[in-house]
């Protein structure tokens, strides 16, 4: 009995899961190409300082959670050890997700591209809960907008 | 150097490996582990209640009565139903026959068991069914002969292997390796469990027809506990550890026939060596109340 309560919170988790994950990288992706006029580098000195007009600091920031049945693989995981696959796409969307953000950010000044971009990540719920819980993160990207001189 | 947007039309920061692939894979890891698991709990269990003493036996027992806030076979009818298992087990000449200690509890839930050290209980909503002392003595040598296979403590070795497994699994931190392991090993129990009814019921029919000298009430104490199965039946259906009624009924009744038992009408049962007033006496107060009022 209580394997078959189990396994139906595993299977509505995990199609409600899926439902958001696909639907999640559909938003990306659209979004991305809107986005791809602003690129964001790692470099410090890509551009001339003479050249840039305007700069500003922009951050995207996404916090995301795991959900149960991706809890439950992971947890397994623990055990058997092996690639925790189901967190590699949800930590890959965070990652996507806050590049955009910081680039929406960006547009609204009008930059051409952003320099020095980093990225900051920790995980939220492992001091509320002891460590367990379903996996939350928070990820920070930021860096400088520039805006140039057109020659 | 001039910039190009390219849109990204690869992933390789994610696998491409099927969720549900990953989860199935690991859940039949799991099984193998339960099914070694639960190897190693018969093995260990079948091997052990051979050599556990008569003594260690009632240790157990006291353990187990301590946690019960009533006293054990105190009241009256528990003494009557105690007056019986005793003739019961006097005349037959059963092993262990001091050991066994009736008690009345009062509950909802139709139900018997046996403790470890031989403490039976009944409670009172089932003593409420019984129609006939044959139905009483079936349904104590259905306990009786849990004790005698050993069931009690086939139960408890098994809860301290699979106890003490999950308590190193959670120190280890995969609690929750441990709670599939617990679920499985469940499963594979049932059919373990059911086996033990069959053979309690075929302990407890060779009892009452050596006791009374014919079968009858056999399978009427059987029917008394149908009601609870028709529950469980709609919550956990084929998950049930009572073998359902109708099953243990057609087990009971080829038994029976293959035994050449004698099986007698309703005139030939013996009535309870005790009357039940659990309801009644409530009743008769208020009435009493209500003749106090009508005088007034």
């Amino acid at each position: 009995m209580d394997l078959i309560i189990f396994l139906v919170f595993v299977g509505g988790a995990y199609l409600i899961g899926q439902h958001i994950e696909k639907s999640h990288y559909k938003e990306i992706e659209k979004k991305e190409s809107a986005c791809l006029h602003i690129p964001s580098v790692t470099s410090k000195k890509i551009v001339n300082l003479d050249e840039v007009l305007d700069a500003k600091l922009v951050f995207g920031n996404v916090v995301i959670s795991g959900d149960y049945f991706k809890m439950i693989v992971a947890s397994l995981l623990n055990f058997f050890g092996g690639r925790v696959t189901p967190y590699e796409k949800l930590l890959d969307r965070a990652r996507r997700e806050a590049i955009l953000r910081m680039k929406q950010d960006a547009s609204s000044m009008d930059a051409d591209m952003i320099i020095n971009t980093r990225f900051e990540m920790s995980k939220l719920d492992s001091m509320a809960r002891g460590g367990g819980g379903t996996g939350m993160f928070e990820i920070i990207a930021y860096g400088t907008a520039v805006k140039l001189a057109k020659k | 150097m001039k910039f190009v947007a390219r849109e990204i039309k690869t992933n390789v920061n994610v696998s491409q490996e099927h969720p549900l692939k990953v989860f199935f894979k690991l859940l039949a890891s799991l099984g193998v582990i339960s099914v070694v698991v639960y190897i190693l709990l018969v093995a260990v269990t079948e091997i052990a209640i051979q050599y556990i003493p008569q003594k260690i036996n009632h240790a157990l027992s006291s353990l187990f009565v301590n946690q019960f806030p009533f006293s054990v076979g105190s009241d009256e009818t528990s003494q009557k139903v105690q007056g019986l298992l005793d003739d019961v087990s006097r005349k037959l000449d059963l092993p262990h026959a001091d050991s066994f200690k009736v008690s009345i509890i009062d509950m909802d839930d139709k139900n018997a068991f046996i403790f470890p050290g031989g403490n039976i209980f009944i409670t009172t909503a089932l003593l409420n069914e019984f129609n006939s002392e044959n139905e009483l003595t079936m349904v104590l040598a259905h306990e009786v002969g849990h004790y005698m296979n050993n069931d009690h403590l086939r139960a408890l070795g098994r809860a301290a292997v699979l106890g003490g497994i999950v308590a190193v699994l959670g120190v280890g931190g995969a609690g929750e390796v441990g709670q599939f392991i617990t679920g499985f090993v469940n499963i594979f129990d049932l059919k373990y469990s059911r086996d033990q009814e069959e053979r309690a019921d075929k302990f407890a029919v060779d009892i009452l027809n050596q006791y009374y000298g014919h079968a009858s009430g056999a399978v009427s104490a059987l029917q008394l506990i149908e009601n609870k199965e028709v529950e469980k039946w709609t919550l956990n259906g084929f998950l049930s550890t009572h073998p359902v009624v109708v099953e243990r009924v057609r087990y009971l009744q080829d038994l029976i026939r293959k035994r050449n038992f004698i099986i007698k009408g309703p005139s030939e049962l013996k009535p309870l060596p005790f009357v039940l007033n659990l309801y009644e006496e409530e009743s008769s107060e208020e009435i009493v109340e209500l003749e106090a009022e009508v005088s007034e």
